[in-house]
This record gives C-alpha cells, structure tokens and sequence, in this order.
C-alpha cells in the first residue's frame, strides 16, 4: 500500500498546495494551543516549525514520485513514511512529556520522561529485536479498537465536557493530568504501530520473505 | 460524571465487534453476538454510530485504509447523534444544577436558584452548545487531518488502529474545551444573551 501513488501526488499545483496549507493551519494551531495552555512566551516561529513536518513530507512525496521509479522509489517513499511517522508520533510524545514536567517537577518529571522516552524508542525498535512481539501488540491495539469504536461519537463531546467544567472549577491539573496520560498512550501506541508497520513495508521485505519461503 | 456513565453505556452496547488484524495486513471485522440477536445488535451499532451499519460492519475483510477512512468519517456522524446530544445535554444540566442550587445568591430556595431562575437556563443552553460545538469541532480536526494525511500517502496514518483516531478526538476536545474556558467564551456568551433578554424585556415592558 505505502508504494501506491497517493492521490495527492497527482493533483493540480494548486489543490495539492492548499491542502498542505491547511495540514500546516492545523499542525501549527494544535501546536499553539499547546503553548498557550502553559502561558509560555515562545515565540509563534516554534508552533509553525513544530507543525511543518507533514509539510514537508508532502514536498518530499510530490519530488520523488515525479523524479523517481523502480528501488529507488521505493526506498525514498519509504524513508519519507518513517521520518513522517516518526514527526507525528514525536509530537504526541513531547505533548505528553510537557504534560509531566508540569505535573510532577524536578527530579520526578526526568523519571517519567525518561520511562517514556525508553518506552517510545523500544516500541519503535521492538520489531527489530522481537517481531513475534511487535505483531502481538499491533493485533492487540486492534482488538481493543472494538471498545473505541463504541467511544467514537461521544469522544469529542466527553473531551469537550471535561475541558470546560475542569477548567471553570479551577482543576486545570486534572486537565493537564488527564491529557498527560492520553497523550502517553497515543505517543506509546502510535509508536508501536508505525515501528511495526515501517519494519513490515520496508523496501526488499516481501521479497526476502519470498525468498526463504 | 454522567457523560463517563454515558460513554461508557456506548462502548458497552457494542462490544461485540471486534477487530483483528490479519496475516495478509487486512483487518477482519465481525460482530461475536449471541444466536438470533444479530439483527437487533446491528440495529444498536447504527444507532450509537448514527449510521448505516452495512457501511462499514459487513462482517468480512477490509483493508485498513478503508477502515481508518470510514471511521474518521463516522467521527463527524456520530459525534451529532443521539446520545452525544443526551450526553452533553445531561451533563451541562448537572453541572449548573450543582452551580446555581448551591448559590445562596441566586435564590432562597433550590427550586429559585434553578428551575424559577433565567440565568440558569441561559447557562445550561450555553454551555450545551458550546460542548456540542466543540465535540464536533474536535471530530472535524481529526477526521479532516487524517483524510489529509491518507491523501498525502501517509501508511502509518492510513492504517492506524480505531482506538488512537478515537483518543485523538479526545485530546483535542479537551484542549479546545478548556481553552475556550480559559479564554472566557461561554462567560461572555451568556453575559451576551442575558444583557439581550433584559433589553429586550425592559422595551416591551417598560
């Protein structure tokens, strides 16, 4: 699937600029709103570059499927899926370590970050070490996907609801609490996933599978 | 409080389905009812789902690019169904019960404070709104982000597992939510409606 040309690499100049645009509108605003829930004075410079990852990407994707084909297509498209996934599953993971540092402070934020961080790099290097381990992990995120799918209508609303009335009853911490395991989960799983999904769409897999069948 | 209950009274009804991630990369997904409920089950599904239960829960094979992509869809769907309505209805309803009635100032006894008392409804229809807005505000960002990234070819976002779309949606309404909080917007909004209702009240009775 990752070597299908993708939609957007065909379509006009225009239309594929302004869908960057927005990815970037979005990126940049979700990275902002982060900022600003901490009050901190960074400057509005971070949030864009914090959200140019898929924009670059985008670039990345539209240069090499228009100048390249055969292995070394392949290769590229696959190197742009992992540093994409990598961006977006690192974005998560600072959200969530802000979240922790806030929480808990020195020197108990350096062990929670820390653990998080060991767990982030292990699951993106799990397949390497333990492929039985990364498929059981991936099926079981599956699995649990069945319970989500009941959530997904109310899951705004119920993020909505506890943002609001945490907030005006001046528990700002449960907010941030609660966001900080959230996005510990997100990062860790999305993580899994894209390691997982990296380590089986990487170029010449199918083929040496082929072979030792 | 009410909304967890809510919340998870949905995921409960269709905990049946279940998803599993096949040796070819497809996604099998099937619905382990009891005999003979089969019917009444999908009929549950559409309901939490706000949607055609055949769309996505043929029970067969897809691929998972199909299954991110009828998901983030359904997000925006069911994020106006019945029961995210109820959920968010009741629970503003709760919250401003408990504000209002335990406000000496606004009344003598509960019953003025609340039911007999503008302000209150104001509040509660704000504040419903508001949550409503920002619920589905929450499920356009993600359902729109991701029909974005699956469009740029983006493997790792195209097959992601349903829970991370689902927490995502989460994480967003809570920051919009307590963002518009910080910022003051459902406070001015209701400052807004009842200075209006009081001109208006003042020209027709003056």
């Amino acid at each position: 699937m990752m070597y299908k040309k993708p939609t957007a690499v065909s379509w006009p100049i225009w239309k594929f600029v302004l869908l960057v645009l927005l990815l970037q509108a979005i990126f940049t605003f979700l990275a902002w709103l982060d900022r600003s829930f901490f009050n901190n004075a960074l400057p509005t410079v971070v949030d864009i570059l914090a959200g140019s990852g898929v924009s670059l990407f985008a670039l990345w994707q539209r240069w090499v499927w228009k100048r390249f084909n055969g292995v070394r297509l392949r290769l590229l498209v696959w190197i742009g899926n992992v540093f994409v996934s990598f961006y977006l599953s690192g974005l998560l993971l600072v959200g969530a370590m802000r979240k922790w540092s806030f929480l808990a402070g020195e020197p108990w934020s350096w062990f929670v970050n820390g653990a998080l961080l060991i767990a982030f790099v292990g699951m993106w290097l799990l397949p390497l070490f333990s492929f039985t381990s990364a498929k059981r992990i991936h099926k079981f995120q599956w699995k649990i996907s069945g319970f989500a799918v009941g959530l997904s209508g109310t899951a705004g609303i119920l993020g909505a609801l506890f943002g609001m009335f945490s907030s005006r009853h001046g528990e700002k911490g449960a907010v941030i609490f609660v966001l900080g395991i959230l996005l510990s989960l997100l990062s860790i799983g999305f993580a899994q996933h894209a390691g997982y999904e990296s380590w089986i769409n990487r170029p010449y897999a199918k083929e040496n599978a082929n072979a030792k069948s | 409080m009410a909304g967890v209950i809510q919340s998870g009274w949905d995921a409960f009804k269709v905990r049946h389905l279940k998803f599993t991630k096949l040796e070819d990369g497809h996604i099998s997904v099937r619905a382990e009812t009891p005999p003979g409920t089969r019917r009444e089950y999908r009929r549950t599904v559409a309901e939490v789902m706000n949607s055609n239960p055949d769309e996505f829960f043929g029970g067969t094979r897809y691929n998972p690019k199909t299954v991110v992509a009828r998901t983030a869809g359904g997000l925006l769907r069911s994020s106006i169904s019945k029961g995210s309505l109820a959920l968010a209805g009741v629970t503003s309803l709760a919250s401003n019960l408990w504000t209002f009635g335990t406000n000496p100032a606004e009344g003598k006894t509960f019953w003025d404070r609340t039911v007999k008392n503008r302000e209150f409804w104001v509040s509660t229809a704000v504040d419903f709104g508001v949550s409503v807005a920002v619920g589905v505000a929450a499920a356009a960002v993600v359902a729109g982000t991701i029909a974005g990234l699956v469009t740029l070819g983006i493997t790792a976002a195209a097959t992601a597992p349903l829970w991370l779309t689902v927490g995502a949606t989460a994480g967003v309404g809570i920051f919009l939510g307590s963002k518009l909080e910080a910022w003051g917007i459902p406070k001015d909004a209701k400052t807004a409606i009842n200075t209006r209702i009081d001109d208006l009240l003042e020209r027709t009775n003056p």
